[in-house]
């Protein structure tokens, strides 16, 4: 079993150490993502009836002839509104300050939706998903084997020995990171895996969708949509539907409107709930004719069993409960992250400790490319911070290069782990790592971001972010400086005798 | 609630914490008496109990029961990490952690 958890562990740790870091960032990808758009930060509060009216007015008049409108509304952290529309079958994005109803330009990019993406799929589509689900699997392997070869688990339940020896320092942190938030562990693995269940078990979609996940869901969510008339119906004005909608959603609950066929005699105006106050991903939703105002109908009961599955998708997703619930997943995330890293940093610091001094070609190989799956990774994420704001707002292609940048990045970072001096790698990487953190935040004031504006009162969600960037900066200038101490002490020893030896030769 | 939740939760790690020899030891230097560790694990019970209690007042129990769990985690990570450093400190964090949560929620 040991040998199990020792090569499995090794085998898809690098990868799981980047799905894990990433996973976590996603906690905050609307966060992230508002963040990335320094554009927005400094738009004025408003009611969400204005916000309706005046997003109204922009669709009439930038995409009247679309098959589709979907506002977004603003809530009290974020005042801009953010509409999309499809023409043609394809989707299109635009901001709107909701206290003038004027667009706003933002610069491309895909924001915290990118480490989300990459999280599950790799940025691979459904092969980056198979292998994820692959590397999901040995996860759970690894967790449930790691349960029983700890001997002492209950013993050693609250042991860390951090001026131990090296190897038993890493145990020490490795354990309490995986014993202490082993149950947010278990969870959020299996929860990600149940979630793409249709890509990777699909027989029941085969046997009873026609192999279809929409077919499944519409089985699920009642549709209001009609299909299209062909005939120009004047669409009644949305904003006084929105007291109608509320009347059955709750007061202020309102997140997304959506209309169907505006300007034929088929158009539906639909209101959906927000479902940040329970843990299944099911909106509500409330839809009316939206030429003749008719109530259409609403959907506020769910399907048992599909509820029960919704539960484990919104477990996974964290979207419930608020900031506090979502700072909960995060911190149990880096604790995750930092199990990972330990167990890849352990496997290393015990086979040089069994081998001593003479470690083989393999475990050097394997010491080097840890720095690069561990920091280079690191940096690869914060990096992609830095290059949202240095990047100029009006390059061609923006989205592409802000993500393409980040192979070259940490192809920079593995190059650097192969050929530098094997006792530098680790403290110039995380040393870099916890350098771009730490420097976040005057990035931030400086290109833009105005973390300081207080557009709204307390501590926007950008200020948080920077304050999180230079939280995790120090954590990582902590590290850097323990993984340089023992063994670089060792080798400048080492070196500094050779030296000696040499010049007494001489 | 939630500043309660992570003191309670704290508090009743470090209480069970302090109920095993190896711990006890770094704070005085002595295995505990039979009684004395069956009170710290009675406090440890109602610490964590306090927590479940704080969580599920804010958040009822479906999500308060997972937000338990990651408080758990958390108190005993922050505990982990702080105990090598500061037995003493987290021993006086771990009574005045309580008494704070107490107030914040009367």
């Amino acid at each position: 079993m040991a040998w199990l958890h020792t090569w499995g562990g090794l085998a898809f740790g690098w990868l799981l150490f980047a799905i894990f870091l990433t996973g976590t960032l996603s906690v905050f990808e609307h966060e992230i993502s508002h963040w990335m758009r320094p554009e927005l930060h400094r738009v004025g509060a408003v009611s969400q009836a204005e916000a309706i009216a005046r997003a109204e007015r922009l669709l009439r008049h930038e995409a009247p002839h679309a098959a589709h409108w979907q506002i977004v509304l603003p809530d009290e952290g974020e005042a801009a509104a953010e509409l999309r529309w499809q023409q043609d079958g394809a989707w299109a994005t635009r901001y709107m300050d909701a206290a003038t109803g004027d667009p706003i330009a933002v610069r491309e990019t895909l924001g915290g939706h990118f480490f989300v993406d990459f999280h599950y799929s790799l940025m691979a589509g459904r092969t980056g998903i198979w292998v994820v689900a692959a590397a999901t699997v040995a996860m759970l392997a690894t967790l449930l084997s790691g349960i029983i070869i700890h001997k002492r688990i209950f013993r050693d339940f609250f042991t860390f020995r951090p001026r131990a020896t090296g190897q038993r320092a890493w145990l020490d942190a490795h354990n309490a990171c995986g014993v202490l938030a082993l149950p947010f562990h278990l969870m959020i693995t299996y929860t990600g895996l149940v979630i793409s269940f249709g890509i990777y078990m699909p027989v029941g979609l085969q046997l009873f969708f026609e192999n279809s996940a929409g077919a499944l869901r519409s089985q699920v969510v009642t549709s209001f949509e009609r299909s299209v008339a062909g005939q120009p119906a004047e669409l009644l004005p949305i904003a006084p539907f929105l007291e109608k909608a509320e009347a059955v959603l709750g007061q202020g609950a309102a997140q997304m409107v959506v209309v169907h066929d505006p300007g034929d005699a088929s158009a539906v105006i639909e209101f959906f709930r927000r479902f940040d106050d329970r843990i299944a991903a099911v909106a509500d939703h409330v839809a009316f004719d939206g030429v003749t105002g008719a109530w259409l109908g609403s959907q506020t009961e769910w399907n048992r069993a599909a509820l029960a599955w919704r539960t484990m998708v919104g477990l996974h997703l964290a979207q419930f409960g608020g900031d506090a619930m979502r700072w909960l997943y995060f911190l149990c995330g880096l604790a995750g992250t930092a199990m990972i890293g330990s167990g890849l940093v352990l496997f290393t610091a015990k086979r040089r400790t069994r081998h001593a001094a003479e470690a083989s070609r393999f475990d050097r190989s394997v010491a080097r490319l840890n720095v690069s799956a561990i920091a280079g990774v690191i940096i690869a994420c914060v990096a992609y911070l830095w290059f949202n704001r240095l990047l100029p707002a009006g390059l061609p292609g923006r989205e592409s290069w802000e993500v393409g940048l980040l192979l070259p990045v940490w192809l920079v970072s593995l190059t650097h782990a192969l050929v530098r001096r094997s006792d530098l790698v680790w403290p110039e990487q995380l040393g870099l790592a916890a350098f771009l953190c730490l420097a976040l935040p005057v990035l931030d004031a400086a290109t833009g971001g105005a973390p300081l504006s207080a557009a709204t009162p307390g501590l926007g969600s950008a200020a948080v972010l920077d304050l999180t960037a230079l939280g995790c900066g120090l954590a990582l200038a902590l590290v850097a400086r323990r993984l340089a101490r023992p063994d670089a002490r060792a080798v400048r020893k080492g070196a500094a005798d050779a030296r000696g030896l040499a010049r007494q030769n001489r | 609630m939630i500043l309660a939740g992570l003191l309670y939760s704290f508090a009743g790690m470090a209480a069970l914490c302090f109920a095993m020899d190896r711990h006890h030891r770094q704070l005085r230097h002595r295995a505990p008496a039979g009684g004395v560790r069956l009170a710290l694990r009675v406090l440890a019970a109602v610490g964590l109990a306090l927590a479940l209690l704080a969580c599920m007042e804010r958040w009822g129990w479906s999500m308060g029961l997972v937000a338990w769990f990651g408080m758990l985690a958390l108190g005993g990570l922050a505990l982990v990490f702080l105990l090598p450093y500061a037995p003493r400190t987290a021993a006086w964090l771990a009574v005045a952690g309580p008494i704070i949560a107490a107030f914040l929620r009367g």
